[in-house]
C-alpha cells in the first residue's frame, strides 16, 4: 500500500510541475525514494540540526575558530 | 622519443620543454598519436582539435626560441572533461540537449590553465550532465576502462580517468560532486583531486549541484595534481563561492618531511562491505605509509551514512531544480537513466532538502572534532568492492544494479556533503589486474597536507607508474 502511494505522489507531483513522466518512470523512482528517506530519517537522529542553514564558508569559519 | 615523452608525468614534461630538451611541438604530436590509438579502444576523447592545437605549439615553440615562457605549464598538451566552457566553442556536457551551440564565456578554470602555458588539445567524454557512477554515456559510447574494456571506468569524468591512465593526455580536468573525480582515478589507477568546495571557482563550468560541486585534476601523481591545482586556485570575482583562504605553495611544500604526522585509519562505516582484495591492498599501504615515519592512529567516525544520504538530496534537488526546463520540453532527449534520476529529485519533499542543508554544519563539526582533534590526515578506500563491468552496470542489466551503484559511492560522496578535500590515489591492484584505489582526506583548505602524504607515498612505491596494456 506505501509503495503504491508512494506512486501515485511520484507521478502527481511530476506532473504539477509539468513533467510528463509515465507510470512506469513512477514504479521505478518510488521505492529508491522510499528507500532514501527510511533511511534519511534514521541517519539524522544522531545529530542536532541547525535552526537555519549556516552555508559552507560560515561552517568553515566557526570550525577554524 | 614520442614514446618517451608520453610516458613522462605532466611535472616532467614541463620541465624537459623549459629545458628545451622536447619542443611544444614533438610533446604534442606524441600525445596526439597516443590519442588517436587508444580512441578506438577505450572512446575517452569526445573531439580533438589537432591543427589548433599544432598552431598553438608552433606559437609556443617560437616564444621559447625567444626565452618568453608563458608560465610553469609552458606548452604541455591538455584535454578535459567536456563540461568546461569555451568561448564560440560548444560543450556536449556528455548530453544530446546542449546541442552546438557555441559557449559565451570562457571557464575560470580553462583561462587560468591559458594563462599557465598549457594547451588544450581535446575534450573528454563524461556521463550525460556529469550525472553518473559509472562511466555509461548512451548518447556517444561509454568510456571503457584501459586496464579492461570490459569494465567500467567509473563516472563522471570518465574520459578524464581513461585518457590519463592511458597516457593519451598528461592531466585532464574532472568535476567532483559525489565521487566524480576519485572514482574514475581510483578505477583507472590515476591520481585525481577532489577540492575543498570553494578553492577552485566553479564560473564556466556546467553546474549539477551548486552546493556540492567542486573541480579538480585528474593526473599521474600527486605532484602533477599539485602544480595544477598551483595554477587554478584562488579568488574569483565570476565565482562568489570561490574562497579567498590563502593559496599554498603546493608544489614547494611537497618536499617537506612526513615523519610524525598522524595518519587516521576509520575502525567503522569504511569497513563495511569490503572486499578482501581491496582490504589487502589497503592494508599494504598503510604499512607504506607507517614506514615513512607517520604514525597510524585508529579514529572512530561520527555518522557517516547521515552525510551520504544528505549529500544525495542535496544533489538530487539541486540537478533536477537546474534541469527543470529541459525536463518539462526535451525529456526524450535525456537517456532514460539519467531522466529517471533528475525526475526523483523532481520529487524529493522540500523540507528534506532543507534538512540535509541545516544538517550540514553539525555533520562537519561532528567529524572535525572526531577525527582531526586526532590526526592530520584520515586514510580510506575509495570504495569497497573491485570494479563491475559494464554490463553489470548497465540499468536493467542486473538486479544488484541499486546496491552496486550505492556501493560506487558511499566511501566518497559523504566528503563532498562535508566540503573536505580529498585525494584519491593508487594502492596496489587486485589478481584480475585492475588497479584499486585509497584516498587521504584533509581539514578544509588542507589540500597542501595530502598532496604532501600523496607525494611521500608515491616516491615509496609504484603504483601510479604503472601502465595499462593497450
Amino acid at each position: 500500500m506505501m509503495g503504491q502511494a508512494t506512486e501515485k505522489y511520484v507521478a502527481e507531483v511530476l506532473a504539477l510541475q509539468g513533467v510528463m513522466s509515465s507510470e512506469d518512470a513512477a514504479k521505478a523512482i518510488a521505492p529508491a525514494l522510499s528507500a532514501q528517506l527510511a533511511t534519511a530519517a534514521g541517519a539524522y537522529a544522531s545529530l542536532p540540526f541547525e535552526s537555519e542553514p549556516s552555508g559552507f564558508a560560515a561552517v568553515v569559519a566557526r570550525e577554524k575558530a | 622519443m614520442a614514446g618517451e615523452l608520453n610516458a613522462l608525468g605532466l611535472v616532467e614534461v614541463a620541465a624537459k620543454i623549459r629545458s628545451r630538451d622536447a619542443s611544444c611541438v614533438e610533446v604534442l604530436d606524441a600525445v596526439l598519436a597516443r590519442a588517436k590509438a587508444v580512441q578506438p579502444k577505450l572512446n575517452a576523447f569526445l573531439r580533438i582539435d589537432e591543427d589548433l592545437a599544432r598552431e598553438q605549439a608552433k606559437l609556443y615553440d617560437a616564444e621559447t626560441s625567444k626565452r618568453r615562457r608563458r608560465g610553469p605549464l609552458h606548452g604541455v598538451p591538455l584535454a578535459h572533461k567536456d563540461m568546461y566552457y569555451r568561448e564560440g566553442v560548444p560543450s556536449s556536457c556528455g548530453s544530446k540537449i546542449k546541442g552546438d551551440e557555441p559557449e559565451k564565456t570562457t571557464a575560470t578554470a580553462l583561462k587560468r590553465l591559458d594563462a599557465a602555458g598549457a594547451i588544450q588539445f581535446g575534450v573528454l567524454n563524461m556521463a550525460e550532465f556529469a550525472y553518473g557512477p559509472t562511466g555509461h554515456n548512451w548518447h556517444f559510447g561509454h568510456v571503457r576502462n584501459p586496464w579492461n574494456p570490459a569494465h567500467i571506468t567509473g563516472g563522471s569524468s570518465s574520459g578524464s580517468g581513461a585518457a590519463v591512465a592511458a597516457r593519451a593526455s598528461f592531466a585532464a580536468l574532472g568535476s567532483d560532486t559525489g565521487a566524480s573525480i576519485r572514482l574514475p582515478a581510483a578505477l583507472c589507477g590515476v591520481t585525481g583531486l577532489k577540492v575543498t568546495y570553494g578553492r577552485i571557482s566553479r564560473a564556466g563550468a556546467m553546474p549539477l549541484s551548486f552546493s556540492m560541486d567542486t573541480i579538480g585534476p585528474l593526473a599521474r601523481s600527486a605532484a602533477d595534481c599539485a602544480a595544477l591545482l598551483a595554477a587554478m586556485a584562488g579568488p574569483d570575482p565570476a565565482d562568489p563561492t570561490a574562497s579567498g583562504e590563502a593559496v599554498p605553495d603546493y608544489l614547494g611544500r611537497l618536499a617537506l618531511p612526513v615523519k610524525g604526522l598522524r595518519v587516521g585509519v576509520p575502525l567503522n562505516y569504511f569497513t563495511e562491505d569490503v572486499d578482501p582484495g581491496v582490504g589487502a591492498a589497503l592494508t599494504e599501504s598503510l604499512k607504506a605509509i607507517e614506514s615513512l615515519g607517520c604514525e597510524i592512529v585508529p579514529v572512530t567516525l561520527p555518522e557517516m551514512a547521515a552525510a551520504d544520504i544528505a549529500g544525495a538530496h542535496l544533489i538530487a534537488a539541486e540537478a533536477a531544480a537546474y534541469h527543470g526546463e529541459w525536463l518539462r520540453t526535451r525529456p526524450q532527449d535525456y537517456s532514460p537513466q539519467v531522466r529517471a534520476r533528475l525526475e526523483r529529485g523532481l520529487a524529493l519533499p522540500a523540507t528534506k532538502y532543507i534538512d540535509a542543508l541545516r544538517y550540514r554544519g553539525p555533520a562537519l563539526e561532528a567529524f572535525t572534532k572526531a577525527v582531526f582533534a586526532k590526526v592530520d590526515v584520515l586514510h580510506a578506500p575509495c570504495l569497497p568492492i573491485p570494479t563491475p563491468t559494464i554490463a553489470e552496470t548497465d540499468i536493467g542489466g542486473s538486479p544488484a544494479i541499486d546496491r552496486t551503484l550505492m556501493l560506487l559511492t558511499k566511501f566518497m560522496r559523504p566528503f563532498n556533503y562535508l566540503g573536505l578535500p580529498s585525494l584519491a590515489l593508487p594502492c596496489g591492484f587486485l589478481a584480475s589486474g585492475l588497479p584499486v584505489g585509497m584516498q587521504l582526506v584533509g581539514r578544509p583548505f588542507g589540500e597542501d597536507l595530502i598532496l604532501r602524504v600523496g607525494h611521500a607515498f608515491q616516491r615509496a612505491t609504484e603504483w601510479h607508474r604503472r601502465e595499462p596494456t593497450l
